[in-house]
């Protein structure tokens, strides 16, 4: 039984041993297919106009790779989504101007984000699942409410340069990725914040016993998660141009997809913003291949699906065939 | 003793009997308020042959559920075992009604496995694990359909009397949904393999120790409710009268809901099929009254997830001061 | 047919980093209550476990009846009508006490349906068997420590168990509860049955065993029959050589007043607690498992709340909500499950050091993570932890050098007083005598330590003054002098007769 052959293992052996490794494999993969498929993949205009299709999901993505290094889940990002752009755009037609329904937007995430954090830490008793699962069906709730089946485009429109124009060559939507990447990767690995945030999703009793503020921190991370996925809401108005209740339907898969694949785990303590940004840019090079070689919309959830399972069940397989080998020796002694 | 029995019944029993009381205390309100529309025979009935459907599926997740897992598949293995069913009906309009019956079923079947291989072979979280499955379910469907309806033109009319036909003066959607809350209730209260669940929801490491093979316990719960999923599915499209890739969609949230509400435990082990059996109905007449008392249908959705909420906020209070209690009692 | 029921022979068991049993003997006759003794950590539990086929052995063999059997899961052992009642109770609180009971081995009628009416009436009538009278009907979780524990035997007796064993049964049992217990137990004993009795209490012991067998460090000591053993043989087989060779409590002068408590009350937990511990004093703080010890440290070092009463520190009054703010106050708190309260396991060594000081290290840049390996290298070398070097994984490591990170947490934080609960167990004879050290120096150095400890050798050997709790109530405060083990006992289960009578045994 060798189970640290890592560290005497040689330079390679060790790297294999890194779940980035396996992803930029599986990224490589993932272009050299599509490349071979569609001759129009690898073009450089293309590439950065799908950006705005898969980066509105990215940007929320660090605010769930937060919630999952607690060892938490959060499903209610994509409806906090809609509320917040609905929010803003109501607030735009009572007349609000631009920047300040801006703000409002930013609010009313934070405080949705808040809100499950509050719920979390207030009512231990409860787990993150059913908190998020009941917010998801009231924010997009209230969502409805407020619009029910009206289309608001006024307040959309005015965020339109968001989505479309450039800051150094480069896609709005793509400058601030980078700029939220490098915030997170500070805070994520460099901080003391960091450092507890990984603590308490590897043992939270004794995070806790350590003298950190579990709650605070967990309260602080759902609310920043909200910021982030209203922020996303922002993108997303502005690529669709309107905001109505039914956006975002089925983002929160994606973006848990992404964050899961990039190496973090919802049994928490997992995951680096390295891998996290691989897993994002497969997934949108997934998704935007698929777009060039004409794969229908439902054909690609199947594929994301899969792929979620496929890489929930990697870090689980060891133990699962060691264990099926246990049962069968167990059988043949017996 | 019988004074001490009567206050364990009375405890044990609190949430069914809260829901019972809350049912006939609405029921009241909106009787008085609607002049008495409410509480008439056929909109009784109506009331019942709406949540039928959500009655059936809540027994299936309450058993995933009280096996410490959850589902969120089940919307779109309704839509699912639905479309096929009707696509079979469309396409051989002579087959006969229990054949359709039992491909609803079988579809439902492989859905459960699917699902239980991901979630109990596999060992991934439920939540993350069935939100794959429903997304993978629901483009199924579109590879099915190829994203065309079947609607009513396509049914024989043998087949919508499913859901329009009576038996004894009730419609027969109550009599499957009655059929199925037995089963379920025999089921898990009656036999060994429902208490294995319950145990397995308690504690899966003593269930371990008791000698039960958690796995499949927790497999068949997933297997046992997808076909009955399958089977509402196919009632779902034979009651709509048409068959759609967005059939369903959403579905697990009143369901999840309705278990919730029930008083089942969201963290397993705990809940009964009676208080399910109840919780569906507030939820089902809830949303049955809403449109009477002039509530925007864009409200509803507002209102379930305030009800998930509230419930199991009121579920963590009470556990909390019977906590206390016991502390005091010990003091 | 054998002489013994059951014959372990030879039985080795390893964890990761740690040897659990080290080719362990032991025999069981029919019809004995055999008690099973050692510290904490001495491998009782898994030599349990293994019995059970929860665990199996990584080598040796095991008979029953002399038949050699190879356990795979519980369901073995259960045909062989071994039956355990776990320390940590392995019930099911939300179902009632007939499902506890028959579960995994549920009566069905001739329709295959689960026969309710005769297992409730079964329930019923092995509870009344064993002089109960529990409704079966009632959910577990109505029921108190002492009537749970009566579930479980019957649990054993219905699946007609032929070998009983129980794991630290009287550790959260009042006196009359025990009574009880002892009772039945012999009831069993008398219907033919063997029963394994493990317990810290030589009371127990004393009461009931026919024969004794000792653990020490993973290893078999030896089996004795309870007639010819003395008091001081047990212990000395226990914990193996001479008490004060291992302690090297030294005198250090004692200082003012560092923490006091008065009247500290949590509703069914503790009430009107009061002590006071001086700069340089080691304070014992002693009593049964279950009487409130480490709630009352934790109540007053905020992790959890009080209802009244008051705590001083160096004289000014505290009242803490967060162990932050204890930690910020100099009063640091060593947990009793090291591996689930302190450690992250699966993080480096260095890692944990800084987990509960790192706003030291903080750099405009983030963490100092230089400095903080500095100060993890000087407490490494310091406390003379076994590991490859800061970098290794706590996982690997043993128990007692696991224990020595949980001590380099503490020290690396400003503290100046202690409170160190149970911070041998689990710990192996050379690591005990290194944190005996240590504690000695940190006294020498001014801390004021708190030690919680079930051990009373440990206690006597290594405390200034000694307080005793007993059921949440604070007994009594003895001096080094004045104490003695039969006192500390006598006052921990506030036996009236003890007290009077002075030694009960020998």
């Amino acid at each position: 039984m060798k189970t640290d052959m890592g560290k005497n293992g040689s330079l390679v052996s060790r790297l294999f041993l890194h779940w980035e490794t396996f992803l930029v494999i599986i990224f490589a993969g993932v272009i050299i297919l599509f490349s071979c498929l569609s001759p129009f993949f690898m073009n450089y205009n293309n590439i950065m106009n799908s950006m705005v299709n898969f980066l509105d999901k990215g940007l929320m993505v660090y605010g769930i790779m937060m919630v999952l290094i607690l060892g938490e889940i959060d499903i209610s990002i994509a409806s906090i989504i809609t509320l917040s752009g609905c929010v803003a755009g109501w607030a735009y037609e009572q007349g609000c101007p631009t920047l300040l329904c801006v703000v409002i937007a930013l609010a009313v995430g934070t405080l949705c984000g808040a809100f499950n954090g509050f719920l979390l830490t207030r009512f231990k008793e409860l787990n993150s699942t059913i908190i998020t699962l009941g917010n998801q069906i009231l924010f997009r709730g209230l969502a409805y409410m407020l619009l029910e089946d009206n289309s608001l485009k006024a307040y959309a429109k005015q965020l339109k340069t968001l989505a479309w124009s450039k800051i150094l060559g480069l896609p709005v939507i793509l400058f601030t990725f980078l700029v939220m990447t490098v915030i997170f990767y500070y805070v994520i690995h460099r901080t003391i914040f960091g450092r507890r945030l990984y603590a308490i999703g590897t043992n939270r009793t004794a995070s806790y016993f350590s003298g950190i503020y579990t709650d605070r921190m967990i309260l602080t991370v759902y609310t920043v998660n909200g910021l982030c996925a209203a922020f996303a809401g922002l993108f997303l108005a502005s690529k669709l141009a309107s905001v109505r209740a039914s956006i975002g339907i089925g983002f929160e898969m994606e973006v848990i997809a992404m964050a899961i694949l990039g190496g973090a785990s919802p049994s928490g303590g997992r995951g680096r913003v390295g891998g996290v940004i691989l897993g994002v840019f497969t997934i949108g090079m997934i998704r935007y291949g698929t777009g060039i070689i004409n794969v229908s919309a439902e054909s690609l959830k199947i594929i994301i699906g899969l792929l979620l399972i496929v890489v929930c069940a990697i870090p689980n397989l060891r133990q699962i065939i060691a264990d099926a080998r246990e049962a069968r020796r167990g059988r043949t002694v017996a | 003793m019988s004074n001490r029995r009567t206050k364990h019944f009375l405890s044990d029993h609190s949430q069914e009997l809260a829901l019972i009381l809350i049912i006939v205390v609405v029921g009241a309100l909106v009787q008085l308020r609607t002049g008495g529309s409410f509480l008439t025979g056929s909109n009784l009935n109506e009331l019942m042959r709406e949540t039928s459907i959500l009655i059936m599926v809540s027994c299936g997740m309450m058993m995933v559920i009280v096996s410490g897992g959850i589902d969120l598949s089940v919307g779109s293995v309704m839509g699912l075992a639905g479309m096929i069913a009707a696509l079979a009906l469309r396409d051989h309009r002579t087959i006969p009604i229990p054949m359709l019956f039992l491909i609803a079923i079988s579809v439902g079947a492989v859905c459960g496995i699917f699902t239980g291989f991901v979630v109990a072979k596999l060992r991934i979280f439920p939540l993350i694990g069935t939100l794959g499955t429903c997304d993978v379910l629901r483009g199924v469907i579109y590879l099915f359909s190829k994203g065309v309806w079947v609607s009513q033109a396509d049914m024989t009319d043998e087949f919508l009397m499913i859901s329009t036909g009576e038996f004894l003066g009730v419609n027969y959607l109550i009599w499957f949904a009655l059929i199925i809350v037995i089963f379920a209730y025999i089921l898990m209260g009656h036999t060994r393999y429902g208490r294995h669940v319950y145990a397995v929801g308690n504690s899966e490491a003593n269930a371990k120790i008791s000698g039960i093979n958690t796995e499949r316990t927790k497999y068949i719960a997933y297997i046992i409710n997808g076909m009955i999923a399958g089977l509402a599915g196919m009632l779902w499209i034979c009651k709509y009268a048409n068959a759609q890739g967005t059939t369903a969609t959403g579905y697990e949230l009143n369901v999840i809901a309705s278990v919730v509400l029930g008083g089942v435990s969201i963290s397993g082990g705990y809940g009964s099929v009676t208080g399910v059996v109840l919780g569906a109905l507030l939820f089902g007449m809830v949303s049955n009254i809403l449109p009477l008392i002039q509530v925007s249908p864009f409200w509803q959705r507002a209102i379930r997830g305030a009800i998930i909420l509230v419930s199991v906020v009121i579920n963590a209070l009470v556990a909390r001061r019977a906590a206390r209690r016991a502390l005091e009692r010990r003091a | 047919m054998s002489e013994y029921v059951l014959e372990l022979k030879d039985i080795t068991k390893r964890f990761p980093g740690v040897v659990a049993l080290n080719k362990v003997q032991f025999q069981l006759k029919k019809g004995e209550i055999h008690a099973l003794m050692g510290e904490n950590g001495a491998g009782k539990s898994t030599l349990i476990k293994v019995i059970t086929g929860v665990h199996k052995p990584d080598e040796g063999h095991i008979f029953v009846n002399g038949e050699e059997v190879f356990f795979q899961n519980t369901n073995d052992s259960a045909e062989k009508k071994i039956s355990a009642i776990y320390q940590h109770s392995t019930t099911y609180m939300y179902l009632s006490v007939t499902e506890n009971i028959f579960m995994g081995h549920e009566l069905k009628n001739r329709f295959g349906l689960l026969d309710w009416p005769k297992m409730h009436g079964m329930a019923k009538d092995l509870l009344q068997g064993l002089g109960s009278n529990i409704d079966p009907r009632t959910l577990m979780r109505n029921l108190s420590v002492a009537e749970q524990q009566v579930v479980e035997i019957s649990k054993a007796v219905s699946a007609n168990a032929e070998i009983v064993i129980m794991d630290e049964p009287t550790a959260a049992l009042s006196k009359r509860e025990c009574e009880e217990l002892y009772r039945i137990t012999e009831q069993l004993k008398n219907e033919g049955k063997s029963i394994i009795f493990i317990s810290h209490r030589l009371e127990d012991m004393y009461r009931l065993a026919d024969s004794v067998t000792v653990f020490r460090d993973a290893t078999y000591i030896g089996t004795w029959d309870l007639k010819d053993l003395t008091n001081e043989a047990l212990v000395q087989a226990m914990v193996g050589r001479e008490i004060r060779d291992l302690y090297p409590k030294q005198e250090v002068p004692i200082g003012d007043t560092a923490l006091e408590i008065r009247n500290l009350t949590r509703t069914g937990y503790f009430r009107n607690v009061s002590f006071e511990v001086h700069r340089g004093e080691i304070f014992g703080l002693t009593g049964l498992v279950g009487a409130g010890r480490s709630e009352v440290c934790q109540a007053l070092c905020g992790f959890t709340p009080y209802d009244s009463g008051e705590v001083f520190l160096n004289g000014k009054p505290v009242h803490f909500t967060h162990p932050a703010q204890s930690m910020k106050q100099k009063l640091g708190y060593l947990p009793e499950d090291r591996q689930i309260q302190a450690l992250l396991l699966s993080w480096e060594i260095y890692r944990n050091a800084s987990l509960a000081s790192l706003e030291k290290y903080k750099v405009p840049q983030g963490i100092d993570i230089r400095r903080e390996k500095e100060d993890a290298q000087r407490l490494f070398d310091q406390l003379l932890v076994k590991a490859k070097g800061i970098a290794e994984k706590v996982s690997a490591l043993s128990g007692g050098n696991q224990q020595k990170v949980v001590l380099a947490k503490l020290l690396n934080m400003d503290l100046d007083v202690l409170i160190l609960d149970e911070p041998t167990k689990g710990v192996d004879v050379g690591a005990k005598a290194q944190i005996y050290e240590i504690m000695t120096e940190l006294a020498k150095q001014g801390y004021a330590i708190i030690l919680i400890s079930s051990e009373m050798p440990e206690v006597l050997a290594m405390s200034d003054r000694i307080g005793v709790m007993h059921e949440g109530h604070y007994m009594k405060t003895l001096s080094r002098d004045e104490a003695t083990q039969e006192k500390l006992l006598a006052y921990a289960m506030n036996s009236e007769e003890m007290l009077k009578g002075g030694d009960g045994h020998e």
